[in-house]
């Protein structure tokens, strides 16, 4: 395995200064956030046999609802209620935040370059990071003093033990047929046989549903659930805090949309490394990003179909079907691994 | 759980087939929903919310850009006539929203009005015994501040268009029925 544009070539610090502020970070983040919630909107407006925003900018069909949205948020006061416990509440978010982004920096996400920081396993540790999300948003509603947040963060909890579990197996079954822990080999073993869809279904399946329940899309979307707990556990924040809030999910569906592109629909795959890295860093970033925000259009769309689960069925489901589906797929892949292609 | 719970829960068609002699238990059976029926019906809704997102077929108006032409008898805004009134106070005794309030002008009372409040009943328009209210069809009222909304004797005997910002309506449509879609717009004049 040779990466070309390791520490030493020169424009390493300007790749990963791009990586992380510009294609697959913080820049691609903001506009596909917009966008994307934009999209929500229009397609629930869509099935809904009515319009959808459109007063701001109407030339491009409202696609900038979300930015007049965002300037009005951080317009508003921003009151921090006297009973919440003040460091938990304000960090909660902010930490949620983080540790959605940070994966981003371990993601190959071009042919031929490496992602900032570099390491073997980085699937286990892209997983490790990842699933310590869910733990700020229980703090956020333990810290809000609000029988709705905590009653919506209890939920998180129920939903994120029984989803994350199938997310983790499922993901990690594929690292048998690959044979490999490192995100990039998994893209260049896909380039050698099928794509990961092919390869194991059953993973995909699992895979994609648990990322619903994990980004709080419907029917997942219980914990916060606004016909019955206003906003889960985000109830108590306001202005620009209730942004982020409403925001973590939408990045949370990106970061793992991400995921899922790379291990399942073969990345930046139809093209490989050309040698040219300006060539290769935007071709391949656009190919993967095309690849997630499809997947996180069908996301959205699903918000418009379905109606919310209970908390006991999706627990249930969670429990049973996932969990056997995710257990098919550990099978699946080692009858793949051990028979057919060896 | 036994049969006889069923039988009285059952569909009074099915009652009948059975006493016509049909086989209890397949009745039953095919009054049940298949296995495979979640997948298909999953199926469908997707398929469904699919074709409106390809093919919009949208019911509502595109408001304020364009507006309904509301029918003649609309209840939209109105005025008082100050010189037919008759300061009997009847409006303001019946309003349901407590929207009238009467002052005082050349030693009669005048009602005024609260838009804030009202809530368009017309109780008031009916109950005048001098019809001292003329009627507009117009709501499409803007009003940026809250003070704004209670009127002045003076605003009160204008027509609404007159004092209240309105926003301009590009276009004006009116509703049709459609066997299809179930409304249409269509413009007028
Ligand atoms: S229309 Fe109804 S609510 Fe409005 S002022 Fe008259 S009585 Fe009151
Ligand atoms: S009911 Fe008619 S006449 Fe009586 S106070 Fe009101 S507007 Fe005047």
């Amino acid at each position: 395995m040779v990466y070309i544009g390791p520490l030493e070539i020169p424009g390493r610090l300007i790749y990963d200064f791009l990586h992380i502020f510009i294609l697959p970070g913080f820049g691609a983040i903001l506009v596909l956030v917009i966008l994307i919630i934009w999209a929500e909107r229009k397609i629930a407006g869509l099935v809904q046999l009515r319009y959808g925003p459109l007063h701001v900018s109407r030339r491009i069909g409202g696609a900038l609802q979300l930015v007049a949205d965002l300037i009005r948020y951080s317009l508003q006061e921003f009151i921090v209620p006297e009973n919440v416990d003040k460091i938990a509440y304000l960090m909660a978010p902010a930490l949620a935040l983080l540790f959605a982004v940070i994966p981003i920096a371990f993601m190959p996400t071009a042919p031929g370059i490496a992602p900032p920081i570099y390491v073997e396993p980085n699937l286990l540790l892209i997983l490790a990071v990842i699933s310590l999300a869910p733990i700020f948003v229980i703090v956020t509603g333990v810290a809000s003093d609000n029988k709705f947040a905590f009653i919506g963060s209890l939920r998180e909890a129920f939903l994120m033990i029984s989803y994350e579990i199938p997310f983790i197996i499922s993901i990690l079954s594929t690292a048998f047929i690959y044979g490999t822990l490192d995100l990039y080999k998994i893209v260049e073993a896909q380039s050698k046989a099928f794509l990961g869809v092919l390869l194991n279904p059953f993973a995909a399946l699992v895979a994609y549903i648990a990322i619903l329940r994990i980004t709080g899309r419907f029917p997942f979307e219980i914990s916060e659930a606004e016909s019955e707990l206003v906003m889960g556990p985000y109830t108590e924040y306001s202005g620009l805090m209730y942004g982020v809030a409403m925001g973590i999910g939408y990045i949370k569906l990106y970061v793992y949309t991400l995921l899922f592109s790379i291990v399942f629909l073969g990345g930046w795959l139809p093209i490989s490394s050309t040698g040219n890295i300006v060539f290769d860093y935007i071709l391949g970033n656009i190919i993967l990003l095309i690849k997630a925000s499809i997947l996180m259009l069908i996301a959205v769309f699903l918000r418009s179909v379905y109606p919310r689960y209970r908390i006991d069925q999706a627990v249930r489901l969670g429990w049973s079907l996932i969990l056997i589906l995710s257990g098919a797929a550990v099978a699946w892949s080692l009858i793949i691994r051990l028979i057919i292609w060896r | 759980m036994s049969l006889r719970i069923v039988e009285e829960e059952m569909d009074p068609e099915i009652k009948e087939l059975i006493e016509k002699g049909f086989d209890k238990t397949k009745v039953l059976k095919v009054s049940l929903p298949k296995p495979g029926a979640v997948v298909q019906r999953n199926v469908d809704a997707l398929l469904t919310g699919f074709k409106y997102v390809v093919k919009p077929m949208r019911l509502t108006i595109d408001y304020p850009y364009k507006a309904v032409e509301y029918p003649e008898g609309y209840r939209g805004m109105f005025r008082v006539d100050d010189n037919k009134c008759v300061g009997c106070s009847l409006c303001d005794v019946v309003c349901p929203a407590d929207a009238i309030r009467l002052v005082l002008k050349d030693k009669k009372k005048v009602p005024v009005i609260n838009w804030g409040r009202c809530i368009f009943c017309y109780f008031c328009v009916d109950i005048c015994p001098v019809e001292a209210f003329e009627t507009t069809k117009y709501h499409d009222a803007v009003f940026t501040r809250f003070e704004d909304m209670l009127t002045t004797l003076e605003e009160f005997t204008k027509r609404p268009e007159d004092y209240v910002p309105m926003r301009k309506i590009g276009k004006r449509y009116k509703v049709v029925i459609d066997e299809y879609r179930g409304l249409r717009y269509e413009p007028v004049g």
